[in-house]
């Protein structure tokens, strides 16, 4: 196979995050713990064992998943319009889903009733619900209208969908509180940390079936990459494969805003720096590659986020940007853009 | 969550009354002379009532403000000055016929508050005659210094009308005497109805609304904006310390000392006897997680302060700072997972609310011990929660609450007034 050496690397470099990130964190666990804890060994330490397993293991889990799901899922989008500027939430998903939080927070939270609290912060399950429930609603209409217009009027709904979306939250924050107003900038930060098992086994089974569907459209994508047109005259069925990518980037976006906020960055970059990595536009290489690129890029980004060694953390949107902006950026000036998209 | 942010709540009201009746007698005579307009206002110390026969009536400014009719240079006027000890977001000096009040922070101000009657000082900066004849105010944390003062009856906006709980304040607002200069919910204050209420003074809170756009506006019309960023307070002593600070618009420094000197005296007294009786300090845990971040206060912090006060060994008393820590939930888990209590939870209002928030949670021996105490006894039924306005004045009380939840031994009988144990259903 051809750069085999490569995929070792991705997969080395993706396993050893994944191993740093259970290793290391605010809390201070000995490595000899952790390795317990990975070998299925009884940890000893209380402490230790619910760090290791209701802590550590479930936020890897998330990052490495959401990783995966954000870059594949900005790959899909980027074929599908040929753009390279395009991303998971073209579609209006993470508008949609910031609008769900927006009124569950400022507008649910503040109507004295029900799920509301002194601080005007609804509680996770609430916040995950209305984030599924607005990304969901965006994908709707996308999907009412996708059979029926270009892509290029899909993403220009999309964009227009985002401005609506925006202009509503824009309202709903100027009518809140201020502590309300934080709550909902703080989920616009994003974090894989506020994630547990019990919000997992709803997520990961979602994002594996989103991957699913990706890599079965791998070889369709191909064609598809070279315009609609012509991947009809090779044949290829374009509107029900234009359906599933639409679905599989519903869920893998959907999925993850809802559960760890909106996560910028990776779905645009990581595509380009699998592109970058591997030279090619063939998805069934693209994929898997961008898929380990993904994973590595967020457990990296939790990692700093988590600033080992210190008890604070970072807003990991800030990190996946500041981190990830120079080294994409010099992969990307290395080897000209456009030609991925000729 | 930075305390400042923690203002209200839904819930009910009427507890104010029951309360009154456990609280000392010279707070509760003070609260009811703060009863309303109508109720003549006591005491030789109020300026705005010196003189010619203290008239309050209705709701009206008094025909007589305390002016001076003749004014001799040099001569001091304000003979009742405060001094301030624990609060360090203001500072007040005094120069014959005026008086300076610095406001530190991050919204610095100078305003110089002259006896009205007297001529305007060659100085630069805002000039107020004062006694002030209204005011507006746009956070619940100072309302109790206007039953404290009796100026109720000077009380023309407030923000949020529905988080106000003190129930005297609460039939003034029946009357229409008070404008909502907030609408609803609002982070922003609706200018156009401040204009038409015109207090002499505007209280603003935080930063963002004191350099406000709009709000420079309201100088065209004669109101003048106040930063009283009471929630950077270091010690919770500090924070009721602001009274002093309002008192210097209405010359009543003297009743403002009386009321501190006893709410400090009570503080005081209570940490005191917990510095000399009590046995151990548990250890305690506050506030709760966000998405994964649990906002804990610094070591300098109110809270940290006002536990340390309490007896309790707080767990990030060794912090720097006096705001707020971004902690990984982990790291909160791992130093409080052994904690004896959790106080001031976030906001929530049941053990079952908190477990169908983060199941980890539920990993705190606090929280399988039940020893989750939550300030809600006195909630509103429009979503004010009185510790955010009775609680920051009378630190005593809240003082009282933790002392009586950690060393019960040291106030058995204590009834409390804000904090309540956590059952595993919110209460009805």
């Amino acid at each position: 196979m051809r750069d085999g050496w490569k995929w070792l690397v991705l997969l080395a470099l993706a396993g050893g995050l994944f191993l740093a990130d259970l290793a290391f964190g605010s809390a201070p666990v000995p490595l000899h713990a952790i390795l317990d804890g990975l070998l299925g060994r009884p940890i000893e330490d209380p402490a230790w064992r619910t760090i290791f397993s209701e802590f550590r293991l479930p936020k890897a889990l998330t990052a490495a998943l959401a990783g995966a799901s954000l870059a594949v899922s900005g790959l899909l989008m980027q074929t599908l319009f040929r753009n390279p500027l395009a991303g998971p939430y073209v579609l209006g998903i993470s508008s949609g889903a910031s609008l769900g939080v927006a009124i569950a927070i400022l507008a649910v939270g503040s109507s004295g009733v029900g799920l509301v609290s002194g601080l005007g912060v609804t509680g996770d399950a609430a916040v995950v619900g209305a984030a599924a429930a607005g990304a969901a609603v965006a994908l709707g209409l996308v999907l009412l209208v996708s059979r029926r217009v270009s892509v290029l009027t899909l993403l220009i709904l999309g964009m227009l969908f985002g401005y609506a979306s925006s202009a509503v939250v824009t309202i709903l924050l100027h009518w809140s509180r201020a502590e309300r107003i934080e709550s909902y900038v703080r989920w616009t930060f994003g974090s894989f940390a506020g994630v547990t098992w019990s919000e997992l086994v709803v997520l990961a089974p979602a994002l594996l079936f989103g991957l699913g569907l990706a890599f079965v459209a791998a070889k369709p994508l191909d064609a598809l990459h070279l315009g609609e047109v012509q991947a009809r005259a090779l044949g290829t069925g374009v509107g029900p494969l234009r359906t599933l990518v639409l679905v599989a980037t519903a869920l893998l976006a959907g999925g993850v805003t809802a559960f760890c906020g909106p996560i910028g960055f990776i779905g645009v970059a990581v595509p380009h720096l699998a592109r970058a990595l591997f030279a090619t536009s063939e998805h069934r290489r693209l994929l898997p590659a961008t898929a380990l690129c993904g994973v590595s890029v967020a457990l990296a980004a939790d990692l700093v986020s988590q600033l080992p060694g210190s008890q604070s953390v970072l807003p990991l949107n800030a990190v996946t940007a500041i981190l990830g902006t120079p080294v994409i950026a010099a992969l990307v000036l290395r080897r000209r853009l456009e030609n991925a998209f000729r | 969550m930075p305390s400042r942010s923690h203002r209200s709540s839904p819930g009910r009201r009427g507890w104010r009354d029951v309360f009154l009746a456990g609280v000392g007698a010279s707070i509760l005579a003070l609260s009811f002379v703060a009863c309303g307009p109508g109720v003549e206002p006591s005491g030789p110390d109020d300026v705005a009532a010196e003189g010619a026969g203290a008239e309050v009536g209705g709701g009206g400014f008094p025909a007589d403000r305390g002016c001076v009719e003749r004014f001799t240079p040099g001569e001091d006027l304000f003979p009742d000055k405060a001094e301030i000890r624990w609060a360090k977001g203001f500072s007040v000096s005094y120069h014959g016929h005026y008086k300076v009040l610095e406001i530190h922070g991050p919204t610095p101000t100078r305003l110089a508050l002259v006896r009205c009657g007297a001529p305007a000082p060659e100085v630069e900066m805002a000039i107020i005659e004062v006694p002030i004849p209204s005011l507006a105010t746009a956070s619940t944390t100072e309302l109790a210094h206007l039953e404290a003062l009796d100026v109720v009856d000077r009380w023309v906006a407030h923000a949020d009308l529905r988080f106000v709980s003190s129930s005297s304040l609460r039939e003034v607002i029946a009357t229409g005497a008070v404008a909502e200069i907030g609408g609803a919910d609002a982070g922003h204050l609706d200018v156009e109805r401040l204009v038409q209420a015109a207090p002499t003074v505007l209280f603003v809170d935080t930063p963002e609304r004191a350099q406000s756009d709009s709000l420079r506006l309201l100088g065209g019309v004669g109101t003048t904006v106040v930063p009283f960023p009471t929630y950077l307070e270091e010690f919770p002593l500090g924070r009721t310390e602001w009274l002093l600070a309002t008192s210097l618009f209405f010359n009543s420094e003297a009743r403002a000392k009386d009321v501190f000197a006893e709410i400090e005296a009570s503080y005081l007294g209570l940490k005191r006897r917990v510095g000399e009786e009590a046995q151990r300090r548990p250890t305690v845990l506050t506030s709760g997680p966000w998405q994964g971040v649990w906002y804990v206060p610094a070591g300098e912090s109110f809270m940290a302060r006002l536990l340390a006060d309490g007896g309790a060994d707080y767990l990030w008393s060794s912090a720097e700072g006096v705001g707020t820590l971004q902690l990984d939930i982990e790291a909160v888990f791992a130093r409080a997972r052994g904690a004896d209590y959790w106080l001031f939870p976030s906001h929530w209002r049941s053990l079952g609310e908190i477990e169908s928030i983060d199941t980890r949670l539920t990993r705190f021996a606090a929280f399988k011990s039940g020893s989750v105490f939550a300030p809600d006894r006195r909630l509103n039924d429009t979503g004010g929660n009185d510790y955010w306005e009775l609680g920051v004045f009378r630190p005593d009380l809240v003082l009282g609450d933790v002392v009586s939840v950690l060393h019960p031994e040291i106030l058995p009988d204590h009834k409390p007034t804000f904090l309540r144990r956590l059952e595993r259903d919110p209460p009805p």
